[in-house]
């Protein structure tokens, strides 16, 4: 009997419409998915010489999540679910998972205001806190960046938005600074030329604008000079470098001395204030 | 990049011509000296091109570290005159002010490279390239919007006269004028050589004709290129088209005047 009603049961399984609508949402999920990845290709193809790669991104997510959305939609009406009250019941679940979630939800909202903003882009060297790569993703919930040393950081985009962000790579040019403080008796003409001739002499140092020669102030190591000499922003490292070993060599040259800030330690017994050696209690 | 196509059409060659778009035999070599002392050494071996640059102070030019480019087949390779990559900001060496309506003509000598093309015609490809001098490299614009450039100082010297004849030298006619009410006293003027064509005419290589319209500090003056040899040099020979195609947006924008911008 109980066999008999089994067989009952799978042959009103196969004699209504509910395999062959099972079918069909199989077969619309199935080509969904290639339109949704053909529309996806053909987005990034047609724009791919126009728009910025972090645009690109965004339209492409924007035309994955649109059609995925559209796709389960049609889905299930093609399951014969009831979309009303499905759609009621998610509002409800999406309250309470927006009020368990709010931190996602601070995140997301911060990274549309970061998409809007358009402070950086991928592909842009930033800084953040003590933390410096390039910008490898821009999504809804972080910015995932790789730093130099080849490491993947991701940083939430609420504290993106609240922290100070530097943008190392948004201009052509940069000015590279070299501070450094000389003795009272050095002759500072002789210092500024020595600078910008280092300057005009280095092959990837740009002649307009002009370096910058600055006497910043007295302090206790003598007297603080800024340097800055103007590059084009893929000249970093060769600059650094050569210009650093350039006016290192060049100051030595001219027996111009760089102060160091220095700790004076002391051994030994101190002094009393007699001249006479203190003695310690034993 | 384009190559003049060496066919019959060709008018009788000049020495500018003989001298640069010289063919490199299958299994050839040469060397050419460049302005400032520093030689290209090239050898042909079949499909086999091996190319080096020597210092003036090398000794030993007999054994250099040569770079091996493998070509596809065996079409002619030719040493051909190039010029500079960037734009060239040109440096006038004396304070230069130019009156309403007035005028100046002026030939602007500009330092070539060597190229090594492979190939003829539009299927010509650069395979190497070896700058004429170090050029200084500059920015012309403001620090957040601009363009890399070469910086140049020359002399305006008015009248588009002949030149000392030189082979590595092409000669730039550019005509500046004022058509402003104010008077033009420029210090850097742009000079977007990639736009342009070389020609030779007997002993000497110039460019298309340049003509700068002057119209104010606050409106875009107005460059255009007159494409063709400059009149009066029905003989001239067009040895090198030009690097790359012309944008009219960054054309009009040709004058700076240095402000202190930088100093800060």
């Amino acid at each position: 009997m109980d066999l008999f009603s089994e067989n009952d049961l799978v042959a009103r399984i196969l004699s209504s419409d509910i395999l062959i609508r099972i079918g069909k949402a199989a077969l619309y999920y199935l080509v969904g998915i290639l339109i949704i990845r053909l529309t996806s290709f053909l987005t990034r193809r047609l724009t791919s010489s126009k728009v910025s790669r972090q645009s690109r991104m965004i339209l492409n997510k924007i035309v994955t999540y649109v059609g995925m959305s559209v796709l389960l939609v049609v889905i299930l009406a093609e399951l014969g679910v009831n979309l009303a009250a499905l759609l009621g019941a998610a509002g409800i679940l999406g309250l309470a998972v927006g009020v368990a979630s709010q931190k996602s939800l601070g995140n997301m909202v911060s990274g549309l205001f970061l998409l809007s903003e358009r402070s950086f882009e991928i592909g842009d060297v930033i800084k953040v806190g003590d933390k410096a790569g390039i910008v490898h993703d821009v999504d809804l919930l972080s910015v995932k960046m790789r730093t130099f040393d080849n490491l993947l950081v991701r940083i939430p985009n609420e504290t993106l938005i609240s922290t100070e962000v530097i943008n190392i790579t948004r201009y052509p040019i940069r000015r590279m600074d070299f501070e450094f403080s000389v003795p009272m008796d050095t002759d500072l003409t002789a210092l500024e030329t020595l600078l910008r001739e280092s300057a005009e002499s280095n092959p990837v140092s740009l002649e307009e604008p002009r370096a910058i020669f600055l006497l910043k102030k007295w302090d206790h190591d003598g007297i603080a000079v800024l340097f800055g000499a103007w590059f084009l922003k893929e000249d970093y490292i060769e600059l650094k470098n050569s210009m650093f070993r350039d006016i290192t060599t060049r100051l030595t040259d001219a027996n111009i001395t760089v102060s160091m800030p220095r700790i004076r330690v002391e051994s030994g017994p101190a002094e009393s204030a007699d001249g006479g050696n203190r003695t310690e209690p034993e | 990049m384009a190559v003049k196509k060496r066919n019959g059409t060709v008018p009788e060659s000049t020495a500018a011509e003989e001298h640069w778009s010289v063919a490199l035999d299958m299994n050839g070599e040469r060397q050419v000296d460049l302005s400032d002392g520093r030689t290209v050494l090239l050898k042909r071996n079949g499909v086999e091109l091996l190319s080096a640059i020597s210092l003036p102070d090398e000794e030993d030019v007999n054994d250099p570290v040569f770079d091996v480019t493998i070509l596809d087949g065996e079409g002619p390779t030719f040493i051909i005159p190039m010029l500079p990559d960037k734009p060239l900001v040109l440096q006038p060496d004396a304070e230069l002010r130019i009156l309403p309506d007035a005028r100046i003509r002026a030939h602007i000598p500009i330092p070539l490279g060597i190229g090594v093309v492979y190939g003829e015609g539009e299927e010509a490809r650069l395979i190497r390239e070896f700058p004429a001098i170090h050029l200084s490299k500059t920015w012309f614009g403001e620090p957040f919007d601009g363009e890399a450039a070469y910086s140049w100082k020359t002399t305006f010297s008015d009248g588009l006269g002949p030149r000392q004849p030189d082979e590595r030298i092409a000669y730039c006619p550019l005509v500046i004028r004022n058509e402003s009410p104010e008077v033009l006293g420029f210090q850097r003027l742009i000079l977007r050589v990639p736009f342009l064509s070389l020609y030779a005419v007997r002993a000497h290589i110039y460019t298309d004709r340049v003509t700068v319209r002057f119209r104010g500090q606050s409106q875009v003056s107005q460059v255009s290129i007159e494409k063709g040899p400059q009149k009066g040099l029905d003989s001239a020979v067009r040895i090198f088209g030009p690097r790359s195609k012309s944008d009219r947006a960054l054309l009009r924008r040709s004058f700076s005047f240095i402000k202190n911008l930088y100093t800060g």
